[in-house]
């Protein structure tokens, strides 16, 4: 085993070759020297295996799809989402290999081993010093490495390349830099619903250190969960999914948490105009074991508490982890996340006709919980494995009190999971993955409690508990059939066990690559997911009322197969990268809701759920350079997305309503000295569609004794809201980067120059007494202040 | 933070506007009357719920549908209905009988023709209805009530709730569309797939719905299966959570070229007056 720790110049190649003594031998040595050297010389014909992890150097961090490049054809590879990497060279030979990474400065080494070779690299980041990174546009950088390899419909973020990007208060929200992704369509202006590729909002797997995140957003929404402190990268993918993703039909974002850093202790935070965070990570044991706990908590409600003024809501956050390196061939990973949306509201009203006082109270608590333990394990230099075992846990509270009545709506969901993957890197040529997951998912709607004069109306109930093991086996075989193709054939067997009925579903998956030249390659895939649960909510809003339930004997699970044909190409003159991909989505089994279903204390909605038939097809260009001064992307996206069920537009094909034509975003930073940095967010796309009233009619009511208004509407989603643009900026200016405390100010606007983002049309007044449709717009521009730090 | 932030100036739209069409809904009084009540479809501009519930007398008299020919077929048989006043027509000819289709046709004034079918089904009679009130602070009015389903047939039924009614034995044909004085307190929906033979209600009413000093109707009728859901769907879509999410909802109709309902069901009525329990 060979740890080897690097902190010279990045531009000299290290050269390790190993040493060997030369001893005098006596005759019967002589034959057996012979007889090795026969062996030798068999074995001088194969290959070694290089393998080890890579970590960032400024905090041991693993780093996940690093590019390992070397200088013989067909031998090099990329590193897993744990850091860790294996591949075969040559054995007895000079092998140059690079490793590069998004950010981080490409690090080559000269190896001539004749055994397995453990190399674990370091990398340092280059985002502070660009000028180098230029020289450094060599072929080995990352930029070229992505283009080609065989990764396709996929985007990895590291968090500390989106710092500077311009959010709504001064803190970057992760959630709305992926919607300013190609294939991304953006929910309601604010908020941090995403529909990825024509799909539904709840067809999205978000996986925090593996654990399921069923509620996303903060404050209905308009913030997600994740404090960007706490998180280290965040991988989206939207086609092409490996067989070890499943369980939603349109994406899979993976983010990671930070894992602490282990060579020293560091603190970062910061305060903004909405909340305030803070971050300590370190050593326990140096090199050996580390941690991380970063806290986020909104303030104005103490703030303005101070005024005497009360603001009933607060959320916060919790981060942790621990994570301990027994030796090579263990890691151990304890990771945690807790969050909270709190609202109270109390009141004393004055009941002047029996001279009491009455009490009115209102709250809710909605409550994310994660925990993982992860266990990486080497089994030898070819073989990796992963196992977590992973729990979560969303929980909603609703309280209300008002003149002795009391109520208490509660909803549970709560996963206890196991996961396994082995991965196995048999040749230069192929690679095997393969594992298994067990989930079992615990239900509990709408558990109400009354007491009062309301429990004769509303009755307590325990909830309709429901109980389903979700699980699957699969496996991926990559084969590089030569130095310019690679495929991978991948299959996963998902099945769910719910009450009375068992759902298997054959999920396969395709991906192919051909490189074209030296910076361009043509890519293909097809796959195949099962979604075994959904949301029940509105499209549109995030309520507390956002549950999710499982499918049932009646209720079929949501299936989809798509395919994707891609040219990405390096552009080596602008250090960029070039994506086009076009897709083709068939979906089965969507779910709607019956015209007119109350989503509120319903816990019986298989009766008002139906199913139908979906497809959505587009084209999606992104310009991307990660590094250099001016930096950032160019994202654009043409879609179609439709739907067709029988219950709904009678029968006939309509528009999703989050079918965008067109959609654009440009992210934009500029590096204006080391201490200055401006970045701009464009956003412009089509609005998404609603079906708005059109008509109206009068009929007596039921009994005849009155007369009512029945609305008229067009076909389901036949109409557009305005199509909507939107100029946000970010000025970041630091203080000198040799002191030991180093601070941001981030001096923003939302919003430049204050056009309305239609969210909804709504009927008004005219001035000469008639009424005319108007499509207002949710924020205009705001601007922002922060103040982030670390030491 | 949204405090600060600046009003944006609302994008105005132009949305195409349903072409205006006949409404149909009618009524048949046992053993006296048929009615058809015309008007017309308006558009979403022209009157704003904001207003307030009520239609103004002069709206409802631009939306009545007069000078219409209107005319009733059945067994081979047609009736022209006479105009009663602007937007009623009512035949008092029509015989009223069970298990026959009546063809409704309607030519408007604008030429255009609008046709419906109704099939009249057979009445519907409460075995029991039996009212029981508890006094106090919050008064308590229990309906218990039972019928029993026609056999051999798919059948939904209506179930009527009224206060202080004072034409409580029939309909003010006079006085149709202006709010009566029969205050409709609840109206409830029953499909026999939910029941076999009997069903056996009870439906509770607070002191605000119905009071102690009240006198109250309880109806029911045998409907067909699309003003069934049309009820259903107006019961499901005119709560405030569908106004939240705006789900829209397309209501079904058996008019053709038209809006609304031709029914042909007649209601047994039982009345109660709360002060004798």
């Amino acid at each position: 085993m060979f740890n080897y720790s690097v902190t010279n110049h990045t531009f000299s190649p290290y050269r390790i070759v190993e040493s060997s003594n030369h001893l005098p031998m006596k005759p019967k040595q002589l034959i057996l020297l012979v007889f090795m050297t026969i062996c030798t010389l068999v074995r001088a014909q194969s290959t070694i295996q290089l393998s080890g992890y890579i970590t960032d150097a400024s905090s041991n961090e693993n780093v996940q799809y690093a590019y390992i490049k070397t200088n013989i054809s067909g031998h090099g590879g990329i590193s897993n989402e744990y850091g860790f990497y294996s591949f075969e060279i040559p054995a007895n030979k000079d092998v140059v290999v690079g490793f590069s990474y998004v950010g981080s400065k490409t690090k080559s080494y000269t190896i001539n081993k004749s055994k397995n070779f453990v190399l674990n690299v370091s990398l340092e980041s280059s985002v502070t010093s660009s000028k180098e990174i230029l020289v450094l546009g060599t072929k080995n950088n990352a930029s070229r490495q992505e283009a080609t390899s065989n990764k396709m419909s996929v985007i990895t973020l590291p968090t500390k390349n989106l710092k500077t990007i311009p959010s709504i208060g001064g803190e970057v929200d992760i959630l709305k830099v992926v919607q300013l992704l190609p294939g991304v369509a953006r929910g309601t202006e604010g908020g941090t619903g995403m529909f990825v590729r024509g799909g539904d909002a709840d067809q999205n797997l978000v996986l925090l250190d593996e654990a399921t995140v069923y509620n996303v957003g903060h404050l209905f929404g308009f913030f997600s969960v994740f404090n960007p402190d706490a998180i280290k990268d965040l991988t989206l993918t939207k086609g092409a999914f490996p067989a070890n993703y499943g369980g939603r039909l349109s994406s899979v974002l993976d983010i990671r948490m930070n894992e602490g850093n282990s060579s020293g202790i560091h603190g970062s935070g910061g305060i903004g105009l909405l909340s305030s965070r803070l971050t300590l990570e370190g050593p326990i044991v140096k090199d050996k074991i580390s941690f991380l706990i970063s806290g986020r908590r909104t303030y104005i409600d103490k703030v303005l508490g101070l005024t005497g003024t009360k603001v009933p809501y607060f959320f916060y956050d919790l981060n942790a982890k621990i994570n301990y390196t027994h030796n090579q061939k263990n890691r151990f990973y304890l990771s945690s996340y807790i969050g909270d949306d709190v609202l109270k509201v109390s009141e004393t009203i004055e009941d002047d006709s029996t001279a009491s006082e009455d009490i009115f109270g209102f709250g809710f608590s909605l409550k994310n919980i994660t925990q993982t333990i992860r266990w990486n394990h080497l089994f030898s230099d070819k073989v990796f494995s992963n196992t977590s075992l992973i729990h979560t846990l969303f929980n909603y509270d609703i309280t209300g009190d008002f003149v002795g009545n009391n109520i208490l709506i509660k909803s549970q969901i709560r996963d206890i999971g196991l996961k396994s993957d082995i991965t196995n890197y048999y040749s230069s040529k192929t690679t095997l993955k393969y594992g298994f997951q067990v989930i079992n998912h615990n239900f509990r709607p709408n558990i109400v409690s009354t007491s009062g004069e309301i429990s004769e109306f509303l009755a307590s109930k325990k909830g309709n508990l429901q109980t389903t093991l979700e699980s699957a086996i699969y496996g991926n075989y990559e084969w590089r059939i030569d130095t310019l193709t690679t495929i991978s054939l991948g299959l996963r067997v998902s099945s769910s066990t719910v009450k009375g009925r068992i759902y298997v579903g054959p999920e396969p998956r395709f991906s192919a690559k051909r490189t074209i030249g030296e910076n361009g390659a043509i890519k293909a895939s097809y796959s195949r997911m099962y979604q075994y649960m959904h949301r029940v909510s509105s499209s549109s809003v995030a309520l507390p009322t956002d549950l999710w339930y499982p499918i049932s004997k009646t209720i079929k699970p949501q299936n989809a197969d798509q395919i994707a044909l891609g040219y990405h190409y390096y552009w080596p003159k602008a250090n960029m990268i070039l994506t086009a991909e076009g897709y083709y989505k068939w979906m089965r089994n969507l779910i709607e809701y019956k015209e007119g279903t109350n989503l509120i204390l319903n816990d019986n909605f298989e009766e008002s759920l139906i199913q139908g038939t979906g497809k959505a097809y587009g084209f999606e260009f992104l310009a991307k350079k990660d590094e250099g001064d001016l930096n950032g992307w160019i994202g654009y996206t043409l879609s179609w997305s439709k739907r067709q069920f029988n219950g709904l537009n009678g029968g006939k094909e309509f528009w999703a309503r989050f079918d965008r034509r067109h959609d654009v975003s440009a992210v934009v930073n500029y590096n204006i000295s080391k201490r200055h940095t401006l970045s701009a967010v464009w956003v412009f796309s089509n609005g998404s569609r609603f079906t708005p009233i059109i008509g109206q009619y009068l009929v007596p009511n039921a009994a005849l004794t009155g007369v009512e208004i029945i609305p008229l509407y067009t076909e389901r989603n036949a109409i557009s809201l305005n199509s909507s643009h939107r100029l946000d900026i970010n000025w970041v200016i630091r203080n000198k980067k040799e002191k030991r405390f180093k601070y941001e100010w981030h001096l923003g606007g939302y919003n430049i120059y204050n056009r309305a983002t239609p969210f909804t049309t709504r009927i008004v007044p005219t001035e000469n007494g008639g009424y005319k449709y108007e499509q207002p717009g949710l924020f205009g521009f705001i601007p922002s202040i922060a103040f982030n730090f670390s030491f | 933070m949204f405090f600060s932030a600046c009003l944006t100036k609302p994008l105005e739209v132009t949305i195409p506007q349903q072409e205006q069409k006949t409404v149909v809904f009618s009524q048949v009084i046992p053993g006296r009357i048929m009615i058809v009540a015309l008007t017309k479809s308006f558009g979403a501009l022209e009157l704003q719920q904001d207003e307030g519930d009520s239609v103004s007398t002069n709206f409802l008299d631009k939306l009545l549908e007069d000078n219409a020919e209107v005319t009733i077929s059945y067994d081979g048989n047609t009736d022209t209905l006479f105009r009663i006043e602007k937007g009623l027509y009512a035949s008092v000819n029509t015989p009223q009988n069970a298990n026959i289709i009546y063809d409704l046709k309607i030519l408007n004034e604008r030429g255009e023709e609008v046709k419906a079918s109704g099939y009249m089904l057979p009445k519907i009679d409460f075995t029991a209805v039996t009212p029981s009130i508890e006094k106090g602070k919050d008064t308590t009015t229990t309906i218990q009530y039972s019928f029993t389903d026609i056999p051999n047939t798919d059948n939904w039924y209506m179930i009527n709730f009224y206060r202080q009614g004072q034409n409580l034995q029939g309909v003010d044909v006079n006085n149709i569309f202006s709010n009566g004085q029969n205050n409709l307190v609840r109206t409830e929906i029953i499909s026999d797939a939910t029941f076999n033979g009997t069903y056996e209600g009870e439906s509770k009413f607070n002191g605000f719905e119905l009071g102690a000093n009240d006198t109250i109707a309880v109806a029911i009728s045998n409907i067909n299966e699309d003003y069934f859901k049309f009820l259903d769907l107006r019961q499901r879509g005119g709560n405030i959570f569908s106004e939240l999410t705006r789900e829209p909802i397309s209501y079904p109709t058996n008019v053709k070229n038209g809006y609304g309902f031709f029914n042909t069901h007649y209601p047994d009525i039982k009345i109660f007056d709360l002060n004798d329990y």
